[in-house]
């Protein structure tokens, strides 16, 4: 017992020396963001000697962070509810029936993880369709992005989720979309939250599509905001730094509501049963 | 045939009135009609270090003024070029964008996509505007900000050298300016000479002034022949010399031991720490480094490469463009006539003060490090302009220049294979702009 | 009769229209920009004549094999593929098995080994300059105080150490994230396998080994395919803490890929992104290949 107990101190030693390597770097930008503009620049784990809330509410006003929280939230909602409901649809498909088709799908998607975006022919295909410097535009190319990937992880867990339930289903006459839904779907959950996550996370900072794809900055997402205070002799880490932390704001308080749910047990009772 | 004759009396007259009116709003200046702004919304497209936080004051001013709003779109710099040419060649274009000018012309290509801008009446006020014309076509496509890019000079702490027993240092030939190196770095704590080459734009200062100093009379004659494929890299002696001058500086120990990982908008921090005793960049930054820390007094010299000091400055400016494919052009130029007026223009000057671009504004009053080096070389005409300005249309390949040279700074190359793998690239670029004589 | 009921079933219960939105989304935005982009690789391409490219046959491949900075882009990214795949595959999983075991506050230190995934990568870059600078920066500052100072460094200005400071960076951001996969399909495995074997009388290594290991085999197979993908992609950690720098030190191929794209070379970029593409292509489908058939032996 005691030996246990033991045991049981030096893992929790162990996590918690490698949590600090975490949590470090992220203080000092936390910090950072209450200090002054030279004791920001000396980049340290110091408190701040005053602290300057003010910095959040200058940030918001110049960098305009109330239209770009907006901007993001929209883009952000629109690629994760498609790529997780045709994601997981597909998904679904392609990890259940063995086929030639379905074998196709899968490398197809394996291999779109792979080629990075083409910004120019990208361009050019929007320009086609009439979806340049628009949200529909950018949202499909965005989405675009993430499906190869969500696919990807979702087949990877489909697979461990046992027939005999689809089976069952079929008997009491359900009609495919119904059963998915009602059935696998909600089956799904814990690692559907990692995937809704990931693809939040994607969207949320993803930086080349919007710079590139956008016309006005009225159209601009949080992370681009930055750029407002970085000057050209000298940056103001201070704001920079308030300005960072805004941003990845949202998307950890996302991350810390889903995260129980993230690596729920709820796998071992229905899959293994 | 009456009817004729009719009709080509009215025409006439309909052109003389148009003389008129057209002479009329030319000479009007302060009265003319801006209401085309009322309402509007103008997008400007700028990059992370270009943007100055009087823009936006200057943007409020106007819109206060006429109604109109400036849309800034502050992209970081990196992205920059890349952003501005893909956005003019697809046309989708923001309606004003600033860039370098008249450097950038050819890169942009700017004699297609962007607005000819000789018509515009600020161009009368311009302080110099030979300088600023396009070199090929003699059409001003841009609105300067400023007069200068920059006296590419070093700026020296004066207390620090002070320190040393070296006070208004003023070295006539490269000897002098070695010795000065070399005093510092044995009576004091501080680096000599602070290089932030993480940027590496900022590494090519000392080459893009030395190497036309040293090449004097010849340069016109040398980068003609480099444009046309006549000689190589390799082949410019005073290139390697200035280079190797430039590496020399690293093995003697004169440079701060972070260069490499160091950035442009770190140098201010450690100049004003007395950790850096002088830093080799443009006018610009000396005086926002004298608005930021007044405590700490700077000096200035120029570096003298040949057998007597000889200013390097910039042929090349910040500059608006108007692409012509922007939603609202005219709304665009009318912007541009606002802009460069001397009471939105004195709002910038008044906190970065320097060297305005047109006749009526009031630049402040100049730092005394910036002003000296003016008095000194600028009204006296003791000035050369530095190598890039001068090959615009290699502007767009310097950069993996630059990375060579701050290859040579960390020891991996020697100042003859900068030259060899430059050439490489340089031929290969050139060949894909379509110049014949690299084809 | 039952084998054949599930014939019926594959037809009628996985019906392809299920998968038909993701492929149409993916393929008018993804596949397409990038099919025309390989075609151009063949041309002379370029942002001045962005209507009139020219068919240069193989002359941008030709040349790429001459450059030697495209051949070091090529060394530096296989290298960095290579060690943070096996950094982030093991690392991951210590830090799951730490977190199934008798550990304290399991849910703090999953909340904090993950919290890396989240954040996007300018974060990550500037705050790692902040760790690695020379000058003040906390590494040196620990080193330092543990009396290592013989160690302080530039660690962003050395070529050498720059490109091990992106590869730690690369593991620090992603293991947490692996670790959670492996969290998944650790908890997916029934405690009676282990109770069973310790009847058995098996020892905890030989319960890893052959119990916990096996089961984890689908685990493994997404984070190994994910993150040799990733690796040999890899773009914006690089950009945000060197780009590429210094000089040409940590570059790899995306940062080349995108330098030249900056140059308006558009043609030669297209052929380097396809030569990647075919180089992870084939490298992604024979790992997942195996693994997938790993999977199933097992």
């Amino acid at each position: 017992m005691k030996k246990k107990t033991l045991g049981s101190a030096a893992l929790t030693l162990v996590a918690l020396i490698s949590s600090l390597v975490i949590i470090c770097p992220l203080l000092i930008v936390i910090l950072g963001s209450f200090k002054d503009a030279p004791e920001a620049q000396a980049f340290n784990l110091a408190l701040p000697s005053s602290w300057h809330f003010e910095n959040f509410s200058v940030v918001i006003d110049k960098g305009n962070m109330g239209q770009a929280f907006m901007n993001s939230m929209i883009i952000t909602l629109a690629v994760t509810a498609f790529v997780v409901v045709a994601g997981s649809l597909n998904a679904f498909v392609v990890s259940r029936k063995k086929c030639r088709f379905t074998s196709f799908v899968y490398y197809l998607f394996l291999l779109g993880m792979i080629a990075p975006i083409q910004i120019v022919t990208t361009y050019g295909l929007l320009q086609m369709l009439n979806l340049t410097g628009t949200f529909v535009g950018v949202i499909c190319v965005e989405a675009a992005l993430q499906m190869p990937w969500t696919i990807f992880t979702l087949s990877g867990f489909i697979k461990n989720v046992p027939k005999e339930l689809d089976e069952a289903a079929f008997i009491d006459g359900a009609s495919p979309l119904r059963m998915f839904f009602s059935i696998i779907f909600p089956l799904l959950k814990p690692i559907m939250a990692t995937v809704v996550v990931t693809t939040a996370m994607g969207a949320w900072n993803e930086f080349m599509v919007p710079l590139y794809f956008f016309n006005s900055a009225s159209k601009w997402t949080m992370p681009l905001t930055v750029y407002n205070f970085f000057g050209q002799y000298s940056s103001n880490w201070n704001y920079v730094f308030a300005d960072l932390v805004l941003t990845a704001l949202p998307i950890t308080i996302l991350y810390l509501l889903c995260q129980k749910y993230v690596v729920a047990g709820a796998t071992a009772g229905a899959v293994k049963g | 045939m009456k009817r004729n004759c009719a009709k080509s009396i009215i025409s006439m007259a309909l052109a003389a009135s148009m003389v008129c009116g057209m002479g009329l709003t030319v000479h009007a200046g302060e009265a003319e009609d801006f209401s085309v702004l009322d309402g509007k919304t103008i997008s400007f497209m700028t990059s992370q270090s270009k943007f100055f936080d009087a823009y936006q004051t200057m943007a409020d001013a106007i819109e206060a003024d006429y109604g109109c709003k400036v849309d800034f779109q502050v992209v970081p710099d990196d992205q920059y070029t890349s952003m501005t040419n893909l956005k003019l060649s697809t046309g989708e274009v923001p309606d004003v964008l600033e860039q370098n000018y008249p450097s950038q012309n050819a890169t942009m290509n700017v004699y297609e996509y962007c607005e000819d801008l000789s018509g515009e009446s600020w161009v009368s006020r311009l302080v110099n505007p030979d300088m600023l014309k396009d070199p090929k076509d003699g059409k001003m496509y841009a609105l300067p900000k400023e007069s200068s890019s920059g006296y590419q000079v070093v700026y020296y702490n004066k207390a620090l050298l002070e320190s040393c027993g070296i006070t208004d240092p003023e070295p006539q030939n490269y000897e002098e300016f070695l010795d000065i190196l070399k005093t510092i770095k044995e009576k004091s704590e501080a680096a000599p000479f602070l290089q932030t080459n993480k940027d590496n734009w900022e590494t090519q200062i000392f080459m893009t002034g030395g190497i036309p100093i040293m090449l004097g009379d010849k340069a016109g004659e040398t980068y003609e022949k480099l444009l046309n494929n006549e000689i190589t890299w390799s082949e410019i002696p005073e290139a390697t010399d200035v280079l190797q001058r430039y590496i020399d500086l690293y093995t003697e120990g004169y440079v701060n031991e972070d260069n490499l990982s160091i950035g442009y908008d770190d140098a201010a921090e450690i100049m004003a720490s007395g950790k850096a005793a002088m830093y080799l960049t443009v006018d610009q930054w000396a005086t926002d480094f004298s608005k930021n820390h007044p405590e700490v007094e700077l000096g200035s010299f120029v570096i003298p490469f040949g057998d007597k000091p000889v200013l390097p400055t910039g042929n090349y400016v910040q500059g608006l463009f108007v692409p012509k494919a922007g939603s609202q052009v005219d709304a665009a130029k009318a912007f541009l006539q606002v802009w460069s007026q001397p009471k939105y223009q004195e709002l910038y000057y008044a906190e970065n003060p320097g060297y305005p671009a047109f006749n009526d504004v009031d630049g402040g009053e100049a730092t005394a490090c910036v002003q000296s080096i003016v008095d000194k070389y600028i009204t006296t005409g003791n000035y050369v302009y530095e190598l890039n300005g001068q090959l615009a249309d290699a502007n767009g390949c310097f950069n993996d220049l630059w990375n060579f040279y701050v290859e040579a700074a960390a020891g991996e190359k020697d100042a003859e294979s900068v030259w060899e793998d430059f050439q490489f690239v340089y031929e290969d670029y050139m060949e894909q702009q379509g110049f014949e004589a690299f084809e | 009769m039952h084998r054949m009921e599930g014939i019926v079933n594959q037809k009628k219960f996985y019906p392809n229209y299920f998968t038909y939105p993701a492929i149409i989304a993916f393929f008018i935005f993804y596949c397409i920009p990038i099919g025309a982009s390989f075609v151009m690789s063949f041309s002379n391409w370029n942002i001045k004549r962005i209507d009139s490219p020219k068919f240069v046959g193989l002359k941008n491949f030709a040349r790429l094999f001459q450059d030697d900075y495209f051949l070091l882009a090529l060394k530096n990214t296989v290298l960095f593929a290579v060690v943070t795949m096996v950094g982030i595959v093991v690392l991951g999983l210590l830090l799951a098995l730490l977190l199934n075991s008798a550990v304290k506050g399991k849910a703090f230190f999953r909340t904090v080994f993950y919290l890396p995934a989240v954040l996007s990568l300018i974060v990550v870059g500037i705050m790692f300059k902040a760790v690695f600078k020379l000058d003040g920066g906390i590494l040196n500052q620990i080193l330092t105080a543990i009396g290592l100072s013989g160690l302080v460094h530039d660690w962003l200005g050395d070529g050498q150490s720059a490109m091990w400071c992106i590869i730690f960076v690369q593991i620090w951001k992603w293991s947490g994230f692996a670790m959670a996969i492996y969290l998944a399909g650790l908890q997916g495995i029934s405690s009676d396998y282990y109770e069973a074997a310790t009847i058995d009388g098996a020892t905890k290594w030989q319960q890893f080994k052959n119990i916990t290991l096996p089961l984890l085999a689908p685990a493994f197979t997404v984070v190994i395919t994910m993150n040799t993908i990733g690796g040999f992609k890899v773009f914006e950690q690089v950009y945000v803490m060197t780009n590429g720098g210094p000089g040409n030190a940590t570059q790899v191929l995306n940062t080349y890929i995108y330098k030249e794209f900056s140059k308006g070379s558009l043609g030669r970029s297209s052929a380097m992104s396809l030569l990647l593409f075919l180089m992870i292509a084939v490298i992604a489908v024979v790992v997942n290949k195996g693994l997938t058939k790993r999977e199933v032996e097992m």
